[in-house]
Protein backbone atom coordinates (compact mmCIF):
# COMPACT_ATOMS: atom_id res chain seq x y z
CA UNK A 1 0.00 0.00 0.00
CA UNK A 2 1.60 3.13 -1.12
CA UNK A 3 1.04 6.60 0.42
CA UNK A 4 -1.72 8.81 -1.01
CA UNK A 5 -2.22 12.24 -0.32
CA UNK A 6 -5.84 11.89 -1.67
CA UNK A 7 -6.70 10.41 1.27
CA UNK A 8 -5.54 13.53 3.54
CA UNK A 9 -8.09 15.66 1.51
CA UNK A 10 -10.69 13.03 1.88
CA UNK A 11 -10.06 12.71 5.61
CA UNK A 12 -9.29 16.15 6.63
CA UNK A 13 -12.86 17.68 7.27
CA UNK A 14 -13.22 14.97 9.81
CA UNK A 15 -10.19 15.21 11.45
CA UNK A 16 -10.37 18.89 11.66
CA UNK A 17 -13.40 18.59 13.63
CA UNK A 18 -12.04 16.16 15.71
CA UNK A 19 -9.22 18.97 16.28
CA UNK A 20 -11.80 21.69 17.03
CA UNK A 21 -12.72 18.97 19.74
CA UNK A 22 -9.54 17.89 21.26
CA UNK A 23 -8.92 21.72 21.68
CA UNK A 24 -12.04 22.28 23.19
CA UNK A 25 -11.05 19.37 25.67
CA UNK A 26 -8.02 20.85 26.70
CA UNK A 27 -9.00 24.00 27.51
CA UNK A 28 -12.20 23.10 29.07
CA UNK A 29 -10.10 19.95 30.70
CA UNK A 30 -7.32 22.77 32.08
CA UNK A 31 -10.01 25.31 33.05
CA UNK A 32 -11.79 23.00 35.48
CA UNK A 33 -8.13 21.57 36.67
CA UNK A 34 -7.41 24.89 38.16
CA UNK A 35 -10.35 26.14 39.36
CA UNK A 36 -10.55 23.03 41.01
CA UNK A 37 -6.65 22.63 42.23
CA UNK A 38 -7.12 26.10 43.48
CA UNK A 39 -10.42 25.43 45.44
CA UNK A 40 -8.30 22.10 47.17
CA UNK A 41 -4.90 24.41 47.67
CA UNK A 42 -7.13 27.06 49.13
CA UNK A 43 -9.05 24.62 51.36
CA UNK A 44 -6.21 22.36 52.48
CA UNK A 45 -4.61 25.43 53.76
CA UNK A 46 -7.16 27.30 55.41
CA UNK A 47 -9.44 24.03 56.40
CA UNK A 48 -9.41 21.78 59.57
CA UNK A 49 -7.66 18.86 59.92
CA UNK A 50 -10.66 16.60 58.90
CA UNK A 51 -11.13 18.76 55.41
CA UNK A 52 -6.95 18.57 55.17
CA UNK A 53 -6.89 14.66 55.33
CA UNK A 54 -10.28 14.07 53.29
CA UNK A 55 -8.60 16.04 50.16
CA UNK A 56 -5.07 14.67 50.81
CA UNK A 57 -6.23 11.62 50.33
CA UNK A 58 -8.53 12.50 47.47
CA UNK A 59 -5.65 13.52 45.73
CA UNK A 60 -3.22 10.64 46.43
CA UNK A 61 -6.11 8.29 45.31
CA UNK A 62 -6.21 10.56 41.62
CA UNK A 63 -2.64 10.71 41.65
CA UNK A 64 -1.89 7.00 42.36
CA UNK A 65 -4.33 5.48 39.54
CA UNK A 66 -4.18 5.90 35.79
CA UNK A 67 -6.30 8.50 33.87
CA UNK A 68 -7.64 5.52 31.81
CA UNK A 69 -8.78 3.92 34.39
CA UNK A 70 -10.73 6.94 35.92
CA UNK A 71 -12.71 7.61 32.75
CA UNK A 72 -13.60 4.36 32.29
CA UNK A 73 -15.02 4.82 36.06
CA UNK A 74 -16.64 8.12 35.17
CA UNK A 75 -18.02 7.30 32.07
CA UNK A 76 -18.94 3.97 32.28
CA UNK A 77 -19.68 3.27 36.29
CA UNK A 78 -20.99 6.77 37.37
CA UNK A 79 -23.62 6.77 34.83
CA UNK A 80 -25.23 3.76 36.64
CA UNK A 81 -25.41 5.68 40.15
CA UNK A 82 -25.67 9.34 38.90
CA UNK A 83 -26.23 11.59 36.03
CA UNK A 84 -25.56 10.43 32.50
CA UNK A 85 -23.27 12.79 31.21
CA UNK A 86 -22.27 13.33 27.35
CA UNK A 87 -18.98 11.74 26.87
CA UNK A 88 -17.17 14.84 26.18
CA UNK A 89 -17.95 16.44 29.55
CA UNK A 90 -17.28 12.66 30.94
CA UNK A 91 -13.84 13.47 29.27
CA UNK A 92 -13.42 17.10 30.58
CA UNK A 93 -14.56 16.50 34.41
CA UNK A 94 -11.96 13.24 34.00
CA UNK A 95 -9.58 15.81 33.06
CA UNK A 96 -9.83 18.24 35.33
CA UNK A 97 -9.89 16.15 38.13
CA UNK A 98 -7.15 13.93 37.53
CA UNK A 99 -4.70 17.11 36.48
CA UNK A 100 -6.31 18.64 39.48
CA UNK A 101 -4.64 16.26 41.54
CA UNK A 102 -1.37 17.62 40.19
CA UNK A 103 -2.02 21.11 39.89
CA UNK A 104 -2.98 21.49 43.63
CA UNK A 105 0.00 20.34 44.50
CA UNK A 106 1.94 22.80 42.64
CA UNK A 107 -0.39 25.77 44.04
CA UNK A 108 -0.11 24.42 47.36
CA UNK A 109 4.01 24.76 46.70
CA UNK A 110 3.35 28.12 45.21
CA UNK A 111 0.80 29.30 48.29
CA UNK A 112 3.69 28.05 50.71
CA UNK A 113 6.18 29.99 49.15
CA UNK A 114 4.64 33.69 50.00
CA UNK A 115 6.10 35.09 52.74
CA UNK A 116 4.11 35.25 55.95
CA UNK A 117 4.76 39.07 56.26
CA UNK A 118 2.81 39.48 52.80
CA UNK A 119 0.25 38.09 54.87
CA UNK A 120 0.80 40.23 57.71
CA UNK A 121 1.07 43.60 55.42
CA UNK A 122 -2.25 42.65 54.18
CA UNK A 123 -3.77 42.26 57.74
CA UNK A 124 -2.01 45.56 59.05
CA UNK A 125 -3.96 47.21 56.00
CA UNK A 126 -6.89 45.50 56.89
CA UNK A 127 -7.76 44.14 53.73
CA UNK A 128 -10.44 40.81 53.64
CA UNK A 129 -9.67 37.67 53.38
CA UNK A 130 -10.49 36.97 49.92
CA UNK A 131 -9.31 40.56 48.76
CA UNK A 132 -5.60 38.93 50.12
CA UNK A 133 -6.08 35.91 48.25
CA UNK A 134 -7.16 37.57 45.13
CA UNK A 135 -4.97 40.57 45.10
CA UNK A 136 -1.82 39.67 47.02
CA UNK A 137 -1.59 36.10 47.07
CA UNK A 138 -2.70 34.57 43.70
CA UNK A 139 -1.22 37.35 41.51
CA UNK A 140 2.10 36.38 43.02
CA UNK A 141 1.62 32.42 42.77
CA UNK A 142 0.51 32.68 39.61
CA UNK A 143 3.68 34.02 38.26
CA UNK A 144 5.93 31.53 40.13
CA UNK A 145 3.86 28.63 39.13
CA UNK A 146 3.22 29.42 35.58
CA UNK A 147 5.93 27.65 34.34
CA UNK A 148 4.77 24.42 36.01
CA UNK A 149 0.59 24.68 34.66
CA UNK A 150 1.99 25.55 31.68
CA UNK A 151 3.82 21.85 31.08
CA UNK A 152 0.70 20.71 32.52
CA UNK A 153 -1.68 21.94 29.96
CA UNK A 154 0.71 20.40 27.49
CA UNK A 155 -0.17 17.03 28.43
CA UNK A 156 -3.46 17.88 29.35
CA UNK A 157 -3.49 18.18 25.66
CA UNK A 158 -1.35 14.86 25.06
CA UNK A 159 -3.57 13.04 27.62
CA UNK A 160 -6.98 14.34 25.37
CA UNK A 161 -6.22 12.06 23.31
CA UNK A 162 -7.53 8.83 25.67
CA UNK A 163 -11.17 11.01 25.24
CA UNK A 164 -11.21 8.86 22.38
CA UNK A 165 -11.71 5.20 24.62
CA UNK A 166 -14.78 7.10 25.87
CA UNK A 167 -16.53 7.54 22.11
CA UNK A 168 -15.44 11.20 22.06
CA UNK A 169 -14.69 11.85 18.04
CA UNK A 170 -12.13 13.81 19.10
CA UNK A 171 -8.92 14.35 16.93
CA UNK A 172 -7.61 10.71 17.24
CA UNK A 173 -11.52 9.45 17.69
CA UNK A 174 -12.04 11.25 14.06
CA UNK A 175 -8.97 9.26 13.05
CA UNK A 176 -9.83 6.08 14.31
CA UNK A 177 -13.33 6.18 12.50
CA UNK A 178 -11.56 7.33 9.45
CA UNK A 179 -9.20 4.54 9.27
CA UNK A 180 -11.60 2.23 10.19
CA UNK A 181 -13.59 2.42 7.42
CA UNK A 182 -10.72 2.55 5.02
CA UNK A 183 -7.85 0.76 6.77
CA UNK A 184 -5.87 4.17 5.90
CA UNK A 185 -3.90 3.67 9.01
CA UNK A 186 -0.54 5.04 7.85
CA UNK A 187 -1.78 8.14 5.93
CA UNK A 188 -4.28 8.88 8.82
CA UNK A 189 -2.02 7.96 11.59
CA UNK A 190 1.12 9.85 10.12
CA UNK A 191 -1.02 12.84 9.32
CA UNK A 192 -2.49 13.31 12.96
CA UNK A 193 1.16 12.38 14.65
CA UNK A 194 1.78 15.80 12.67
CA UNK A 195 -0.97 17.99 13.76
CA UNK A 196 -0.48 16.91 17.57
CA UNK A 197 3.42 17.44 17.30
CA UNK A 198 2.67 20.82 15.65
CA UNK A 199 0.21 22.17 17.76
CA UNK A 200 2.32 20.79 20.97
CA UNK A 201 5.82 22.25 19.67
CA UNK A 202 3.94 25.75 19.41
CA UNK A 203 2.30 25.55 22.58
CA UNK A 204 5.90 24.37 24.16
CA UNK A 205 7.22 27.56 22.12
CA UNK A 206 4.22 30.20 23.25
CA UNK A 207 5.33 28.58 26.84
CA UNK A 208 8.64 29.48 26.86
CA UNK A 209 7.83 32.94 25.61
CA UNK A 210 5.39 33.20 28.37
CA UNK A 211 8.33 32.61 30.78
CA UNK A 212 10.79 34.60 29.56
CA UNK A 213 8.35 37.51 29.29
CA UNK A 214 7.00 37.18 33.55
CA UNK A 215 9.06 34.73 35.18
CA UNK B 1 -6.42 48.37 85.88
CA UNK B 2 -3.77 50.95 85.49
CA UNK B 3 -0.90 51.06 87.85
CA UNK B 4 -0.44 54.51 89.39
CA UNK B 5 2.59 55.01 86.94
CA UNK B 6 0.87 54.94 84.38
CA UNK B 7 -2.04 57.08 85.31
CA UNK B 8 0.18 59.88 85.68
CA UNK B 9 0.70 59.72 81.83
CA UNK B 10 -2.71 59.75 81.53
CA UNK B 11 -4.37 63.01 82.75
CA UNK B 12 -6.85 64.45 80.56
CA UNK B 13 -5.68 61.95 77.88
CA UNK B 14 -8.06 59.35 75.97
CA UNK B 15 -6.42 55.56 76.38
CA UNK B 16 -5.85 54.92 72.54
CA UNK B 17 -4.66 51.18 73.57
CA UNK B 18 -4.65 49.04 76.92
CA UNK B 19 -3.75 46.09 77.76
CA UNK B 20 -5.08 44.37 81.07
CA UNK B 21 -3.31 41.40 82.39
CA UNK B 22 -2.02 40.12 79.13
CA UNK B 23 -0.06 37.22 78.77
CA UNK B 24 1.17 34.98 75.47
CA UNK B 25 2.47 31.77 75.75
CA UNK B 26 4.16 29.55 73.20
CA UNK B 27 3.96 25.82 74.78
CA UNK B 28 5.54 26.51 77.93
CA UNK B 29 7.27 29.97 77.09
CA UNK B 30 5.73 33.44 78.12
CA UNK B 31 6.91 35.60 75.80
CA UNK B 32 4.67 38.20 77.44
CA UNK B 33 3.89 38.05 81.19
CA UNK B 34 1.07 39.65 83.04
CA UNK B 35 1.22 43.08 81.16
CA UNK B 36 -0.90 45.77 82.17
CA UNK B 37 0.13 48.74 79.67
CA UNK B 38 -1.32 52.06 78.58
CA UNK B 39 -1.10 54.25 75.85
CA UNK B 40 -2.94 57.38 75.20
CA UNK B 41 -3.90 59.06 72.09
CA UNK B 42 -0.84 60.95 70.39
CA UNK B 43 1.41 59.46 73.36
CA UNK B 44 4.84 58.39 71.16
CA UNK B 45 6.21 55.15 73.16
CA UNK B 46 9.51 53.48 72.26
CA UNK B 47 9.75 50.12 73.20
CA UNK B 48 13.40 48.53 74.19
CA UNK B 49 15.18 45.47 75.82
CA UNK B 50 17.12 42.84 75.09
CA UNK B 51 15.92 40.40 71.90
CA UNK B 52 13.30 38.15 72.98
CA UNK B 53 11.99 40.62 75.78
CA UNK B 54 8.58 40.20 74.20
CA UNK B 55 8.83 44.08 72.78
CA UNK B 56 7.81 42.98 69.30
CA UNK B 57 5.02 40.76 70.27
CA UNK B 58 3.33 43.56 72.20
CA UNK B 59 2.75 45.40 68.87
CA UNK B 60 2.22 42.16 67.06
CA UNK B 61 -0.97 41.53 69.25
CA UNK B 62 -1.92 44.79 68.63
CA UNK B 63 -2.09 44.16 65.39
CA UNK B 64 -3.92 41.22 66.21
CA UNK B 65 -0.93 38.94 64.44
CA UNK B 66 -0.71 37.32 67.74
CA UNK B 67 -4.08 36.33 70.40
CA UNK B 68 -3.26 36.70 73.37
CA UNK B 69 -3.01 33.55 75.67
CA UNK B 70 -5.29 35.16 78.40
CA UNK B 71 -5.97 38.66 79.30
CA UNK B 72 -7.24 41.52 77.37
CA UNK B 73 -6.61 44.39 75.01
CA UNK B 74 -8.86 47.60 74.15
CA UNK B 75 -8.49 50.35 71.29
CA UNK B 76 -10.26 53.26 72.29
CA UNK B 77 -11.74 51.34 74.76
CA UNK B 78 -13.45 49.01 72.61
CA UNK B 79 -12.31 45.36 72.77
CA UNK B 80 -9.61 44.11 70.19
CA UNK B 81 -8.52 40.61 71.55
CA UNK B 82 -9.18 38.50 74.67
CA UNK B 83 -7.44 34.96 75.70
CA UNK B 84 -10.42 34.76 78.11
CA UNK B 85 -13.47 35.91 76.36
CA UNK B 86 -14.77 35.46 72.66
CA UNK B 87 -14.78 39.07 70.50
CA UNK B 88 -17.12 39.46 67.92
CA UNK B 89 -15.36 39.42 64.64
CA UNK B 90 -16.72 42.81 63.83
CA UNK B 91 -15.55 44.53 66.91
CA UNK B 92 -12.50 43.27 66.56
CA UNK B 93 -12.51 44.40 62.77
CA UNK B 94 -13.60 48.05 64.06
CA UNK B 95 -11.28 48.21 66.80
CA UNK B 96 -8.25 47.27 64.40
CA UNK B 97 -8.91 50.09 61.77
CA UNK B 98 -7.79 52.15 63.67
CA UNK B 99 -4.02 50.61 64.11
CA UNK B 100 -1.11 50.75 61.37
CA UNK B 101 2.12 48.72 61.33
CA UNK B 102 5.39 49.29 59.61
CA UNK B 103 7.99 45.76 59.90
CA UNK B 104 11.06 45.30 59.66
CA UNK B 105 11.34 43.55 56.14
CA UNK B 106 8.85 46.55 54.47
CA UNK B 107 6.39 43.57 53.60
CA UNK B 108 5.51 45.63 50.62
CA UNK B 109 3.91 43.81 48.00
CA UNK B 110 6.30 43.13 45.18
CA UNK B 111 3.87 42.90 42.08
CA UNK B 112 2.62 46.33 42.42
CA UNK B 113 4.44 49.47 41.92
CA UNK B 114 4.88 51.73 44.90
CA UNK B 115 2.23 53.99 44.04
CA UNK B 116 -0.39 50.91 43.84
CA UNK B 117 0.99 49.59 47.50
CA UNK B 118 0.04 52.59 48.94
CA UNK B 119 -3.15 52.69 47.11
CA UNK B 120 -4.62 48.82 47.59
CA UNK B 121 -6.00 48.81 50.89
CA UNK B 122 -7.85 52.66 50.22
CA UNK B 123 -9.39 51.21 47.38
CA UNK B 124 -10.28 47.53 48.38
CA UNK B 125 -11.13 48.76 52.38
CA UNK B 126 -12.25 52.40 52.13
CA UNK B 127 -13.91 51.94 48.46
CA UNK B 128 -11.85 55.06 47.78
CA UNK B 129 -12.14 55.90 44.05
CA UNK B 130 -9.38 55.20 42.19
CA UNK B 131 -8.48 58.46 41.23
CA UNK B 132 -9.13 59.71 44.64
CA UNK B 133 -6.89 57.04 45.97
CA UNK B 134 -3.98 57.90 43.42
CA UNK B 135 -4.03 61.80 44.67
CA UNK B 136 -4.24 60.43 48.07
CA UNK B 137 -1.42 57.66 47.27
CA UNK B 138 0.70 60.71 45.35
CA UNK B 139 0.19 62.76 48.29
CA UNK B 140 1.93 60.29 50.78
CA UNK B 141 5.19 59.37 48.46
CA UNK B 142 5.64 63.08 48.27
CA UNK B 143 5.26 63.04 52.20
CA UNK B 144 7.87 60.46 52.57
CA UNK B 145 10.54 62.16 49.94
CA UNK B 146 9.58 59.68 47.15
CA UNK B 147 7.87 62.11 44.49
CA UNK B 148 8.76 60.27 41.44
CA UNK B 149 9.26 56.67 42.94
CA UNK B 150 5.65 55.85 42.38
CA UNK B 151 5.82 53.89 39.37
CA UNK B 152 8.74 51.88 40.36
CA UNK B 153 8.59 48.35 41.90
CA UNK B 154 9.95 47.64 45.17
CA UNK B 155 12.30 45.29 43.86
CA UNK B 156 14.18 48.57 41.96
CA UNK B 157 13.65 50.33 45.14
CA UNK B 158 16.80 50.54 48.10
CA UNK B 159 15.85 49.29 51.47
CA UNK B 160 15.52 52.79 52.82
CA UNK B 161 13.04 53.81 49.53
CA UNK B 162 11.25 50.87 50.62
CA UNK B 163 10.64 51.37 54.21
CA UNK B 164 9.57 54.75 53.56
CA UNK B 165 6.82 53.81 50.87
CA UNK B 166 5.49 51.16 53.43
CA UNK B 167 5.33 54.36 55.94
CA UNK B 168 3.24 55.86 53.03
CA UNK B 169 1.28 52.78 52.76
CA UNK B 170 0.49 52.28 56.45
CA UNK B 171 -0.38 56.08 56.49
CA UNK B 172 -2.80 55.70 53.46
CA UNK B 173 -5.45 53.98 56.39
CA UNK B 174 -5.07 56.87 58.42
CA UNK B 175 -4.50 54.93 61.29
CA UNK B 176 -4.63 56.59 64.99
CA UNK B 177 -1.98 54.03 66.54
CA UNK B 178 1.07 53.71 64.32
CA UNK B 179 3.32 50.50 65.17
CA UNK B 180 7.07 50.49 64.20
CA UNK B 181 8.52 47.21 64.41
CA UNK B 182 12.49 47.82 63.85
CA UNK B 183 11.81 49.49 61.46
CA UNK B 184 15.48 50.41 60.29
CA UNK B 185 16.63 46.56 61.49
CA UNK B 186 16.87 45.24 58.05
CA UNK B 187 18.70 48.53 56.20
CA UNK B 188 22.36 49.14 55.61
CA UNK B 189 23.81 51.89 58.08
CA UNK B 190 23.69 54.49 55.45
CA UNK B 191 19.91 53.96 54.76
CA UNK B 192 18.72 54.54 58.41
CA UNK B 193 18.62 58.20 58.37
CA UNK B 194 16.09 58.83 55.94
CA UNK B 195 14.26 56.43 57.03
CA UNK B 196 14.04 58.36 60.56
CA UNK B 197 13.78 61.51 59.49
CA UNK B 198 10.70 60.48 57.81
CA UNK B 199 9.73 59.19 61.44
CA UNK B 200 10.45 62.02 63.45
CA UNK B 201 9.16 64.41 60.60
CA UNK B 202 5.57 62.07 61.34
CA UNK B 203 5.71 62.66 64.97
CA UNK B 204 5.57 66.48 64.46
CA UNK B 205 3.45 66.31 62.10
CA UNK B 206 0.53 64.15 63.12
CA UNK B 207 -1.17 63.21 65.98
CA UNK B 208 -1.33 59.47 65.91
CA UNK B 209 0.34 57.54 68.91
CA UNK B 210 2.98 55.97 68.18
CA UNK B 211 4.40 52.44 69.43
CA UNK B 212 8.12 52.37 68.28
CA UNK B 213 10.75 49.02 69.08
CA UNK B 214 14.09 49.87 68.06
CA UNK B 215 17.68 49.00 68.51
CA UNK B 216 18.60 52.23 67.72
CA UNK B 217 18.55 54.14 70.98
CA UNK B 218 19.16 57.51 69.90
CA UNK B 219 16.15 56.97 67.84
CA UNK B 220 14.03 56.01 70.82
CA UNK B 221 14.86 58.83 73.23
CA UNK B 222 14.94 61.58 71.00
CA UNK B 223 11.16 59.90 69.28
CA UNK B 224 9.22 59.42 72.33
CA UNK B 225 7.35 60.88 75.29
CA UNK B 226 7.82 57.64 77.68
CA UNK B 227 10.23 54.83 77.46
CA UNK B 228 9.88 51.88 78.08
CA UNK B 229 12.35 49.04 79.00
CA UNK B 230 11.36 45.12 78.68
CA UNK B 231 13.39 42.08 79.49
CA UNK B 232 12.13 38.38 80.24
CA UNK B 233 8.50 39.58 79.28
CA UNK B 234 7.90 42.34 81.86
CA UNK B 235 7.85 45.91 82.01
CA UNK B 236 10.86 46.60 84.16
CA UNK B 237 10.77 49.91 84.03
CA UNK B 238 9.46 52.77 81.97
CA UNK B 239 9.93 56.61 82.51
CA UNK B 240 10.72 60.25 80.52
CA UNK B 241 13.53 59.53 78.00
CA UNK B 242 15.57 61.40 80.15
CA UNK B 243 15.51 59.32 83.12
CA UNK B 244 15.25 56.06 81.37
CA UNK B 245 18.65 57.08 79.31
CA UNK B 246 20.32 59.27 82.12
CA UNK B 247 19.69 58.04 85.00
CA UNK B 248 17.71 54.44 84.83
CA UNK B 249 16.89 53.84 88.64
CA UNK B 250 16.47 49.60 87.66
CA UNK B 251 19.77 47.95 87.68
CA UNK B 252 18.97 45.72 84.51
CA UNK B 253 17.94 48.56 82.53
CA UNK B 254 21.37 49.86 83.87
CA UNK B 255 23.06 47.04 82.75
CA UNK B 256 20.96 46.82 79.29
CA UNK B 257 22.17 50.57 78.81
CA UNK B 258 25.37 49.88 79.13
CA UNK B 259 25.78 46.86 77.20
CA UNK B 260 24.32 48.43 74.31
CA UNK B 261 26.68 51.55 74.73
CA UNK B 262 29.61 48.99 74.61
CA UNK B 263 28.33 47.71 71.57
CA UNK B 264 29.06 50.97 70.39
CA UNK B 265 32.30 52.14 70.53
Amino acid sequence: MTFSLKVLRDAWPALWDGLKITMLASAAGMTVAIILALVIAIAIRGGGPTTRLTLNSLVTVVRSTPLLIQLYLLFYVLPLYGPKLSPLTTGVIGLGLHYASYLSEVFRAGIEAIPKGQWEAATALHLSRKTTWLRIVLPQVAKTVLPQVGNYFISIYKSAALLATITVVDLLGAGLNYAGETFRYFEIFTLIGLIYFTIGFTLSRILSYLESRFA
Amino acid sequence: MPTPVEKDNFQGHAVAARFIGVAKRYGEFEVIRDLNLAVAASERVSLIGPSGSGKTTILRLLMTLERPTSGRIEVFGDALSSGDLVVRAEQARAARRKIGMVFQQFNLFPHMTALHNVMEAPVQVLKMPRNEARDLAQGLLERVGLKNKGGSYPAQLSGGQQQRVAIARALAMRPQIMLFDEITSALDPELIGEVLDVVHTLALESRMAMLVVTHEMGFARSIADRVIFMEGGRIIEQGKPDQIFGAPRNERTQSFLRSVRRGWT
